[in-house]
């Protein structure tokens, strides 16, 4: 009986067998590499940073005040959504949403995307005082909807770009 | 388990985990980020922000500064501001977050049941009850010592219900003095004593750099007092029973049997006006001429006259907290008549009397105990005489109704009917006038962490008044300086107080409104001895006994906080344990060991405690701390030590004391071995002498700087620093080892506490030790030994994985995560600073809460070491980077340096040739631990100086 699956003795099925792992792979490599605006966490409100950074061309530190004040950048509390959406777009359903959590003073639990391990200690107002553009880390961010993560923020990650610049590579620096 | 692990189980679970390890695990974040909803306005979230409040840890009242971070305090600092303690804190005070943050904190309403144990309530229930029964019942509030809003309050309370007078009870409330001063100047008070000028202090068994009246003030003014200035130093003389910190501290010590110190006074006063060396004569016809032995040798008698005689500006400090014998109170009696002669009345000001006046005598806490039946509810706030006052228990039980209200279970609360928890004293509104004339002020400084109620909103709420607490005091500040307006200081007189608002945020800043009166100096009315008080009759076979407050537990009401059980006694060394000091030739006499249990029986009670045997305790007396051994309060205090308060004469009638050996062993555990220094000269001294003709020889150092490689000796090549090289320096003549360093150290860097067993092997975690040695027979020293971070250090080049380099600002630095715990760099380390972390403890809630989130929390098998407060450093660097200028000087202020009481600790940059840091490297007492070594520390310490008396 002739094996219906024996695939091998057709060349041509062979070829196409390369060409489809190829074609995956590459795709795959470019799902990685090209398409930044990759898919992140799940929010409680799909707040979209496209639409407030790249449409409407809000700065960062409109929202994020605390990277140019404190070390900690900071989520924004729900005030600041309503500095807008109190007039703006006040019946979409997920704002209203944010609205329900400002009437009720109940806060909104965001996941959490980028994160820097305890026993290191980074300073955001430093690197936007030396004018570290906050897409070195954070990638793209006019790109995404939904926030993901662009770099493993690592050792080697700091370091690379801590030498590059001339800043401190001293370990008390970060590690205290 | 693996011994029977079968070949199939074995592939299974091999197999198993290499196929988990073999796929990287999914990373996922547990953690939200949660914004606020609306966000306050300060303090911002990952900043830190700052409350200015009182210390209430002790009667002293001093200014505190409190680090607050994202909602929860984690560091206890001295009010720079405060008049009192300028910035600087006593390791009580550093351990007031420990308090707060106490595991063994009351958390809930209580209710006794009938079998004695107790039930959660509701407030409501309880202060139900306590209405329905004050309604038929006769109030006594007994209260720790509280002045302004808070005596206001309860007086009202007890005006209402009862009309009887609040009883304010403190352990050691200090009687002698009041009752002397009543007597000679007609005046029941605590004057407050002015230390500074004086050039020859004789304190006659009385510590005043540990638990007398104003312990940080007077460590502070002690600290400039014993410094060389201008060729002037103020000399210090110690007379009494035991080798005490302010003994040690003393430039001459002088043994002295107590009770015996007025007829040395008195005697000393005859001789100075037999050499006609009396200053004011007003009061020289009052000498009186005791006969009885004076306590020291005629020969030491003539030479301690003499000294005083001598001395530019002498002062005399007399009056114990704890001694309210007749002899206590003629010592005090004659240390004011000396005083006067000396011409001293202006250094004490009876107008700023302190707040200790006001606390009931021992005579009136145990009348007002007695009288209770069942008709009366007994309301106790925050005190705890069932521990301190022996046979109170009894009458207690007579009470209707016991309520408590404090903020510890403790043996008290354990008799109360109703156990109400109330907020720490750092989550309240409050003032305290440790001094008359000096409002010290407390707001809260985080919000109450449990379900907890203010004590003033407590007595408030029963009282049904109308407004609430937190405006009684706002209201009571606003009175308080429309009082005094005219009378406030140069600083307030910008305070409005007839503006609330601009006034309130004005005063809350300093946390503290102080007025100035006209000094009060009334004249001597008399002076009659006590007939009994100058023949001290000791029954033969008994002892003297001496209760010393504890620097560190008090009067015990701080006894369940793990560091300053674990911190060691600054004298002994000895911690978490009672000991008694005892005479060794005494001891041998009697057949009793070093170490040996003994029992010590009063009237009716016996306490056993063992020895340590010492030839600094006078032979008839035997010595304890007080604080140790409750038997019901927080796990950390129950049980540990012996409680020596029972021993204490009721009456102040000291009949002494009877010892008995009991042949069992049982020494305390001394973190320290030997205080012998085995003439490596570790504590190193010079005489005063050679520094004031200018002949003292200057040690060479080793420079930890590149100017100090020297190719012939040096294997590494030097470090080049850029920026900054951090250094320190040191100086033995001002620390007076009182361990607040160490305290401040342990809240700034989350440094773990191991317990009485884990010491015992030597697993002690302190960062900073204060050492103490002795330099000779006589005198004794202490030497705070932190990293040195030396130039070369020994334990850099031996750390495998690099976790122990050097930092580009002179750093020795330890890094955690990469520290796989070798150990090797503790082995060479010479000083052994390095501390191993061999406990795997867990920061259970609320202590988790006092972490700094500046400082990574180590684990177990990792290596930790001082960093010089590095997070301090970096946040200063940063600060200034921003700011766009350099670093000041002394801008950085590691933790042990901001609260040393006496600035003995200057930290600051070796690069900045006019650091205070780099001037001090250049000192004639400088000199380096260990320098043959060729460490190169940036560590200098300044020699003591020996001041001959």
């Amino acid at each position: 009986m002739k094996n219906v699956f024996d695939i091998s003795k057709r060349p041509i099925t062979k070829i196409l067998m390369v060409v489809m792992l190829a074609l995956l792979a590459i795709g795959t490599w470019m799902f990685h590499n090209f398409y930044e605006s990759r898919i992140g966490e799940e929010q409680p409100i799909p707040f979209s940073h496209r639409v407030h950074v790249e449409n409407k061309n809000i700065s960062c530190v409109v929202c994020h005040e605390g990277a140019i004040q404190t070390s900690r950048a900071g989520v924004p509390p729900v005030e600041t959504c309503m500095l807008c959406h109190e007039k703006i777009i006040v019946h979409h359903p997920e704002i209203q949403k944010v609205h329900e959590h400002y009437n009720n003073n109940e806060p909104i639990y965001w996941e959490k995307v980028n994160e820097v391990p305890d026993f290191v200690h980074f300073n955001h107002s430093l690197h936007t005082f030396r004018q570290v553009d906050c897409g070195e880390c954070h990638g793209n961010i006019k790109a995404m909807d939904r926030v993901s993560r662009v770099h493993e923020l690592n050792m080697g990650f700091c370091v690379e770009c801590h030498k590059e610049e001339k800043a401190s590579i001293d370990c008390f620096t970060c590690h205290r | 388990m693996l011994g029977n692990i079968s070949r199939r189980a074995f592939l299974w679970l091999t197999g198993g985990s290499g196929a988990a390890l073999m796929f990287k695990p999914a990373q996922q974040f547990v953690e939200k980020l949660i914004p606020y909803v609306n966000p306050p306005k300060y303090p911002r979230p990952g900043e830190w922000a700052f409350f200015a409040t009182t210390c209430r840890e002790c009667p002293a009242g001093c200014g505190m500064l409190m680090w607050h971070r994202d909602g929860r305090v984690t560091k206890a600092e001295g009010n720079p501001f405060h008049p009192l303690n300028r910035g600087k804190l006593c390791i009580r005070g550093q351990s007031a977050v420990q308090g707060q943050y106490d595991p063994d904190r009351l958390k809930k309403v209580l209710r006794k049941n009938d079998d004695g144990s107790h039930q959660e309530a509701s407030w409501q229930e309880a202060i139900e009850d306590m209405r329905n029964t004050l309604i038929r019942s006769k109030a006594t509030v007994v209260s720790d010592l509280q002045t302004g809003s808070m005596a206001k309050t309860i007086k009202n309370f007890t005006n209402k219900f009862g009309g009887r007078n609040p009883v304010y009870y403190e352990a050691f409330n200090y009687e002698s003095i009041r009752k002397a001063h009543k007597e000679i100047y007609g005046q029941d008070s605590i004057p407050r004593y002015n230390l500074e000028g004086s050039d020859l202090i004789v304190s006659v068994n009385t510590d005043f750099l540990e638990t007398w009246l104003a312990p940080v003030e007077y460590a502070r003014t002690f600290g400039d007092f014993h410094s060389l200035k201008n060729n002037r130093i103020g000399k210090h003389i110690y007379l009494g029973a035991s080798r005490t910190m302010s003994a040690a501290n003393a430039d001459r010590f002088i043994r002295l049997e107590p009770g015996r110190e007025a007829i040395l006074l008195y005697r000393i006063a005859q001789k100075l006006k037999e050499r006609g060396a009396i200053r004011d004569a007003r009061q020289q016809d009052m000498i009186p001429n005791p006969q009885a032995d004076a306590g020291i040798d005629e020969e030491s008698l003539e030479a301690l006259t003499d000294r005083i005689a001598r001395a530019r500006d002498p002062f005399i400090l007399t009056g114990s907290p704890s001694d309210n014998s007749p002899q206590a109170i003629e010592s005090v009696k004659a240390g004011a008549l000396l005083n006067e002669l000396l011409g001293n009345r202006q250094r004490m000001d009876f107008a700023q009397y302190h707040a200790l006046s006001l606390a009931n005598y021992k005579e009136q806490v145990h009348e007002a105990f007695a009288d209770l039946t069942d008709n009366d509810i007994l309301i106790i706030h925050n005190t705890n005489p069932v521990y301190s006052e022996p046979g109170i228990a009894a009458h207690i039980r007579k009470a209707g109704k016991v309520v408590y209200i404090g903020t510890i279970m403790n043996e008290t609360a354990k008799m109360a009917d109703w156990v109400l928890p109330a907020n720490y004293s750092l989550e309240e509104w409050g003032d305290f006038e440790p001094w008359r004339g000096t409002l010290s002020l407390m707001q809260p400084t985080m919000t109450t962490i449990f379900n907890t109620r203010g004590a003033g909103e407590i007595f408030m709420d029963l009282n049904r008044d109308s407004i609430t607490y937190k405006d009684r005091v706002r209201t009571y500040w606003q009175d308080w300086a429309l009082q005094n307006n005219g009378a406030l200081k140069r600083g307030n007189k910008a305070l409005a107080p007839d503006k609330n608002k601009q006034f309130y945020d004005q005063a809350l800043q300093s946390a503290c409104i102080q007025a100035s009166f006209t000094p009060q100096h009334p004249a001597m009315k008399r002076l009659k001895p006590h007939g009994g008080a100058l023949q001290p009759q000791l029954k033969t076979n008994r002892f003297h006994f001496m209760l010393y407050p504890s620097l560190f537990l008090y009067d015990g009401r701080l006894s369940n906080r793990t560091w300053l059980q674990e911190i060691s006694h600054p004298v002994t060394n000895i911690v978490w344990q009672s000991w008694v000091d005892m005479n060794t030739q005494k001891a041998e006499k009697m057949g009793i060991r070093d170490g040996e249990k003994i029992t010590i029986s009063a009237e009716k009670e016996i306490i056993e405690a063992p020895v340590r045997l010492n030839e600094d305790t006078d032979p008839n007396t035997i010595a304890m701390y007080a604080g140790q051994g409750h038997w019901s309060m927080g796990k950390n205090a129950s049980g540990t030590g012996v409680n020596a308060f029972p021993m204490l004469p009721p009456n102040g009638d000291n009949k002494g004391v009877k010892v008995e050996k009991t042949g069992v062993m049982d020494a305390p555990l001394y973190l320290q071995p030997t205080q012998d220094q085995h003439e490596r000269k570790l504590l190193r001294d010079v005489e005063l002498e050679a520094l004031t003709s200018g002949t003292a020889h200057k040690d060479k150092i080793n420079w930890p700087l590149p100017k100090g490689y020297d190719k012939k000796h040096d294997m590494y090549e030097p470090h080049e620093h850029d920026d900054h090289r951090w250094g320190m320096v040191i100086d033995l003549q001002r620390c007076i080892g009182c361990k607040a360093c160490e305290a401040a150290c342990y809240a700034e860097n989350n440094i773990i506490t191991v317990g009485k067993k884990n010491l015992e092997e030597g697993r002690e975690m302190s960062w900073l030790k204060v050492t103490s040695y002795k330099i000779d027979k006589e005198r004794m020293g202490f030497l705070p030994v932190p990293c040195q971070h030396c130039d070369s250090a020994p334990c850099e080049p031996v750390c495998p994985v690099f976790a122990s380099v050097h930092t580009e600002e002179g750093l020795n630095a330890q890094i955690y995560n990469r520290c796989i715990g070798t150990r090797y760099c503790s082995n060479n380390c010479p000083y052994k600073v390095r501390r191993f972390n061999w406990v795997r403890h867990k920061h259970e809630y609320p202590t988790n809460l006092q972490l700094n989130p500046e400082v990574t929390v180590r684990d177990h098998g990792v290596m930790e070491k001082c960093t010089f407060c590095v997070q301090r450093i970096k946040s200063v660097e940063q600060k200034a980077k921003i700011e766009d200028r350099p670093v000041r000087d002394q801008e950085v202020q590691p933790a042990c340096v901001q609260t040393c009481p006496t600035d003995a600790i200057v930290f600051g940059d070796l690069h900045d040739k006019n650091s205070q840091v780099r001037k001090l490297y250049d000192d004639r007492r400088r000199y380096q631990l260990l320098a043959e070594l060729n460490t190169k520390p940036a560590v200098i310490y300044l020699k003591k100086i020996n001041i001959k008396t």
